[in-house]
């Protein structure tokens, strides 16, 4: 069911939502050398961190992002029954580190995101985190829809954050070697994925709301590939896809412009080029293809959120950015179209907004001008 | 570090060969107006040379004339006309007072820096400059944008800005300034090829006097002045400029006895 | 408008809780293997990196589907059957024991067997894996309330059309550091429990929207004296009320905190 989104807000290693698509635009990468207490342990190098991280960043970050986002679209929280989903890969499980480190114990509660939405945002009726990887935030804004949908709701802030933890940088640590220094989404010579911190806010109104809209989400497709714990699968990304079109009742062929996912690994940027040729290539679409991670590294649970946001803004300047850290298109990206080097004037109709997680949890939102 | 060459257009096989070579923070691809305005026929190559935009200023160890130079060296031929636009301009000019003949049997220079050889360094000069090219940045991401910058709200814009100058950094912004300084001494009278100073009235970089001083340094340089070109005349006025370029193809094709 | 769902399985997993206190009848019985001896429901292949949350999670929903000893072949992904998991201490374990491990070997100490257990949906992309449904795959990790929250998640997969079939299942783990993250409540029950919904009419409906009709509440003194089940404790009161209603012949029964308006009724009219 289509929505509108009203506000939205981004933290990344960039900076502000609009810090950031100015970023991306100039084709900046925000690596740095990991700051974190256990790098010299981790075999990881580098990750892109955001300003005012540390224990509970990911709750702080969220926090600023749904109050930028509610003030913006001005949700009026005593007048509507508003609920809020938050989308986290990682939670806040670096107080659960911490705590097996140090001993110091978190509070359970904040190991959800309950009391980071209720401090700005004290009316909201419900608070519910889905804790779905890197693809969360595109969940959790298929849920929304479904609750304006059904009338579940009146409005719904579809949130997410994340920050690095030890353990997933010791995973990333164990199957990048030499260390990852950037990430090179789509190129030949990528060398892997790293992490950085990142939040993100959309507030979502019923597609008959009044009032300014930033844009339409015609539809998310949901999948789980069911194939293996950690690798993604072609088939699982394509019913994704599918899915997408076919609630929004639109072609793949209509699609000009893709936020991939696009983590410069080893098997995710293959299976991904091949459901995009399989699904928008075989239906006669020929879309632009760009994706953020090269930039702003991958925000894990916030990613889907943060391509939204950048999608938003495409559509709002016509401008696309390139895809940071490519060089040379990856074989199986023969025949599609990757924006590199500059950025791109394109004014985009449909956008389609990829995000895949562990687990072979696959959304594929569709968004729009309102 | 190689220069990479991007062919805007084939043409015929034996069609004039034109080189286009892009100012600081600018792309390659900035040519394509120019490009389309200059016919089917001509053979048109775009130098992408390493200080466009969003490079990492890794090319400050060699001069901007080396990496020109390796540029035009991997050409097929001595470009019939080499066309530089602001700091490209600058290697060009370089590669010119050296007499080096793979910059073109003509050029044309649109608005390089130019300090004339009177003009005192001072730190007025030095904060005029730093002013300057914050404009220039502004305003060449606002000519990249096209008419799409129409949309873009004022704070991305300036946003923008600020991480283009952050990226360029202190050290970036001295070298170019340093190349400007250092203008004043290049030995112009070597310069006896014809080349065309192309200048605009609304130019802050190259004012319409410098750029009469530069012209009048060089014994093959005459000078084109419009009060309505400003620093990025060859996007605006693409096909005033086509007219100047297609001037000096003939005068190339004249000069080395290919014209059909 | 009632919302109207209807189950067509559930269980319960508590390993070591006593079920005769609740009225369960024929469930009072039924043994629930611990996490440790999970292979003797499920099979031993594939099992041997799963984390006890997860095992137990596998054994509730095996049960729930009403699957015989042993393991199943894995059928080309169902897309129409979905999973929604509630738990938010199956994976603390897992991430307490890399860290240490990081910190006191270092990284490349680190199991790749422990990868997809640092990200939380481990329970949830685990069932969807070992049963191979392909639906939407959700995982809720809200706190004490993750059951309702998964029950109004699974009502809306179910109205949108994007499943025909919702596994539900919640699960918590009493591991050490589970443990000392639930300390200062009541003790951590370690088990699962699984409410498979769907929309297709059947005999036992689920109530998940207000109003609801009139109930009286599941007997709550039971659940509390089995433990906390925490992020899995609104499921294990789902399938509960389902098999009291189903199978034992109680009315309509109401699920929800007693002080609270419930926020499901099993059973009654639909």
């Amino acid at each position: 069911m289509p929505a509108l989104v009203t506000g939205s807000a981004v933290r990344t290693c960039l900076g502000d939502g609009r810090r950031t698509f100015a970023a991306l635009l100039s084709g900046a990468c925000g690596a740095v050398p990991l700051r974190h207490p256990a790098r010299a342990r981790l075999n990881v190098s580098h990750g892109y961190h955001a300003a005012g991280t540390g224990p509970f960043g990911a709750a702080r970050m969220l926090s600023a992002c749904v109050a930028e986002a509610a003030a913006a679209s001005g949700l009026d929280t005593d007048r509507r029954r508003v609920t809020a989903l938050v989308g986290t890969g990682l939670r806040e499980l670096g107080a659960v580190e911490e705590f097996a480190l140090s001993g110091v114990r978190p509070p359970r509660s904040r190991l959800h995101f309950a009391e980071a939405v209720r401090r700005v945002l004290p009316g909201v009726t419900d608070v519910i985190t889905v804790s779905n990887a890197c693809s969360a935030g595109g969940h959790v804004l298929a849920l929304a829809e479904d609750m304006l949908a059904q009338g579940d709701a009146d409005a719904v802030v579809v949130a997410a954050a994340d920050t690095m933890t030890q353990s997933m940088l010791a995973m990333i640590g164990r199957v990048s070697d030499p260390p990852t220094t950037r990430v090179r989404p789509f190129d030949r010579d990528r060398t892997g994925v790293l992490l950085g911190d990142g939040a993100a806010a959309l507030v979502v109104e019923p597609a008959d709301a009044s009032g300014p809209a930033l844009a339409r989400v015609a539809g998310t497709g949901l999948s789980c590939d069911a194939r293996h714990e950690t690798a993604p699968d072609v088939d699982g990304i394509c019913r994704a896809m599918r899915d997408a079109y076919a609630r929004a009742g639109r072609e793949p062929a209509e699609t000009d412009l893709v936020i991939a996912h696009g983590t410069g690994t080893a098997l995710n940027d293959p299976a991904e080029c091949r459901a995009l040729r399989a699904v928008v290539g075989a239906a006669g679409g020929s879309p632009l293809i760009t994706a953020v991670k090269g930039a702003v590294g991958h925000t894990s649970g916030a990613a889907a959120l943060v391509n939204a946001d950048v999608a938003i803004r495409c559509l709002a300047t016509g401008l696309v950015p390139p895809v940071a850290g490519l060089r040379t298109v990856l074989p199986e990206g023969a025949g599609l179209r990757f924006a590199v080097e500059d950025f791109v004037g394109l004014q985009p109709r449909l956008v389609q907004v990829n995000a895949f997680g562990f687990g072979g949890v696959n959304a594929v939102s569709l968004l729009e001008a309102p | 570090m190689t220069v990479p060459l991007h062919v805007l257009n084939e043409g015929d096989p034996d069609g004039p060969l034109v080189a286009f070579a892009h100012g600081l923070e600018d792309t390659w691809q900035s040519w394509r107006p120019l490009a389309e305005q200059l016919g089917p026929r001509r053979h048109l190559v775009a130098l992408d040379l390493p200080w466009r935009a969003g490079n990492d200023y890794g090319w400050r160890r060699r001069s901007p004339a080396h990496w020109l130079r390796s540029g035009l060296a991997a050409l097929p031929r001595t470009p019939d006309v080499l066309v530089a636009h602001s700091f490209g301009g600058n290697a060009a000019l370089q590669l010119l007072c050296a007499d080096e003949p793979l910059a073109g049997h003509t050029v044309a220079l649109i608005c390089p820096l130019y300090r004339p050889p009177g003009r005192p360094v001072t730190w007025a000069l030095f904060d005029r400059s730093r002013e300057t090219f914050a404009q220039h940045i502004h305003d060449g991401l606002r000519t990249r944008m096209g008419s799409r910058a129409a949309r873009v709200d004022a704070g991305l814009l300036a946003a923008m800005t600020d991480l283009a100058i952050e990226r360029v950094g202190p050290a970036g912004f001295l070298t170019v300034f340093e190349q400007y300084l250092a203008t004043a001494d290049l030995s112009l009278e070597a310069v006896d090829r014809p080349v065309a100073v192309l200048a605009g009235g609304a130019d802050p970089t190259l004012t319409p006097k410098a750029a009469e001083v530069l012209a009048a340094g060089m014994p093959g340089g005459r000078l084109h002045l419009r009060d309505d070109y400003d620093h990025f005349c060859h996007l605006r006025h693409a096909r005033g400029i086509a007219d100047q370029v297609a001037d000096l193809v003939r005068l190339a094709r004249a000069t080395t006895g290919t014209a059909g | 408008m009632t919302t109207a769902l209807y189950a067509t399985g559930w269980s319960l997993h508590l390993p070591g809780a006593d079920l005769s206190a609740a009225g369960t009848g024929k469930w009072a019985r039924t043994e629930a293997a611990t996490a440790d001896r999970a292979a003797t429901l499920l099979g031993r292949k594939g099992l041997l990196s799963k984390d006890p949350a997860t095992r137990l999670a596998l054994c509730a929903v095996h049960r729930a589907l009403g699957l015989a000893p042993g393991r199943h072949p894995v059928p080309e992904p169902l897309p129409g059957t979905a999973v929604v998991a509630c738990s938010n201490l199956g994976n603390v374990e897992t991430v307490a024991r890399v860290a240490r491990t990081v910190a006191e070997v270092g990284g490349r100490a680190v199991s790749v067997l422990d990868a997809p257990g640092v990200s939380s949906n481990v329970v949830s992309s685990a069932v969807a894996l070992w049963f191979g449904f392909g639906g939407p795959n959700m995982m809720i990790c809200s706190g004490a309330r993750s059951g309702r929250a998964g029950l109004r998640t699974a009502a809306l997969l179910l109205a949108a059309g994007r499943a025909d079939r919702v596994v539900l299942v919640g699960v918590e783990p009493a591991d050490e550091i589970a443990l000392a993250l639930h300390a200062g409540a009541p003790p951590l029950r370690a088990g699962a429990a699984c409410v498979v919904l769907t929309a297709h009419p059947g005999p036992l409906a689920v109530h998940s929207r207000p109003p609801l009709p009139a109930a009286v509440p599941v007997p709550s003194g039971p659940v509390d004296r089995w433990g906390d089940s925490y992020g899995a404790r609104d499921v294990v009161t789902l399938a509960l009320a389902a098999h009291l209603v189903a199978d034992e012949g109680h009315g309509p029964l109401a699920v929800g905190d007693p002080d609270d308006e419930p926020f499901a009724v099993i059973g009654g009219a639909s």
